[in-house]
């Protein structure tokens, strides 16, 4: 059951990612698209799994389908690092690592303002009663 | 459309390995150092590498191997949340090299990968 929902959830993440990535225009030489994916995407789960993680209301397995399978699918490590090889293949040395600190950096911040907003919205003991 | 499709279905195969492949790790590589997805991402690359080479990046099978499935594989946002948690537990330096592995060991898998084939 639990894979079912995964494989639903990550079906929608796949293909937004794919839309999202032909809606953003590829700036020069540099990926754009996979870097607002994977940002969103570090944001949200962590805002997800911070908010939703006391809430018995919000079924865990509804967390498993947003989480693992929608916002899992939806940004992509893979693809990154094919970018970055991509880059440094064609000698674009700098880019190559500008691209990498700036996702591994801005990722990490999306997720900290993620748990940050999330533990504002968690319904507090006294809500969930 | 069916291109839209394929790389749907794709990405579910894909995200259900990769929760099939987190349990299984966790179980056996209980730790505080995120390996599963680690491992998974690095697996993701290699296949990625393959794929690309093989395909040449065009074609239905790409898309449907490529971009959905490597990429429902691997993940990004879990790692942004693992190197998160990591630095809430002031595991400043696990937090950095985590994050180094995955990133040179990535592009060394994807590159990898596409000699192979």
């Amino acid at each position: 059951m639990d894979e079912l929902i995964i494989g639903i959830f990550a079906f929608v993440g796949g293909i937004s990612r794919y839309g999202l990535d032909h809606l953003i225009p590829f700036g020069d030489y540099f990926p754009v698209a996979t870097l607002v994916i994977n940002v969103l995407g570090s944001f949200l789960l962590a805002l997800v799994t911070t908010a939703w993680s006391l809430n018995e209301r919000i079924s865990a397995r509804l967390t498993l389908g947003i989480g693992t399978g929608l916002i899992g699918a939806f940004t992509t490590f893979s693809s990154f690092s094919l970018e970055i090889f991509d880059l440094l293949v064609n000698h674009h040395y700098l880019l190559g690592i500008a691209y990498a600190t700036l996702s591994l950096v801005s990722g990490v911040v999306g997720a900290g303002l993620g748990v940050f907003l999330g533990e504002k919205l968690k319904p507090t003991g006294e809500e969930l009663k | 459309m069916i291109t839209v499709g394929l790389v749907g279905v794709g990405a579910s195969f894909g995200a259900i390995l990769r929760y099939e492949l987190t349990k299984f790790i966790k179980k056996w590589v209980p730790s505080y150092f995120p390996f599963g997805t680690l491992i998974i991402n690095i697996l993701a690359c290699l296949l990625l590498g393959a794929f690309a080479a093989i395909t040449l990046e065009n074609g239905g099978l790409y898309v449907l191997a490529g971009i959905g499935f490597c990429g429902g594989l691997s993940t990004f946002s879990t790692m942004s949340f693992e190197t998160m948690i990591l630095i809430q537990e002031r595991r400043y330096r696990i937090a950095v090299v985590y994050d180094l592995i995955s990133l040179i060991v990535g592009v060394a898998a994807i590159s990898l990968g596409a000699f192979i084939f």
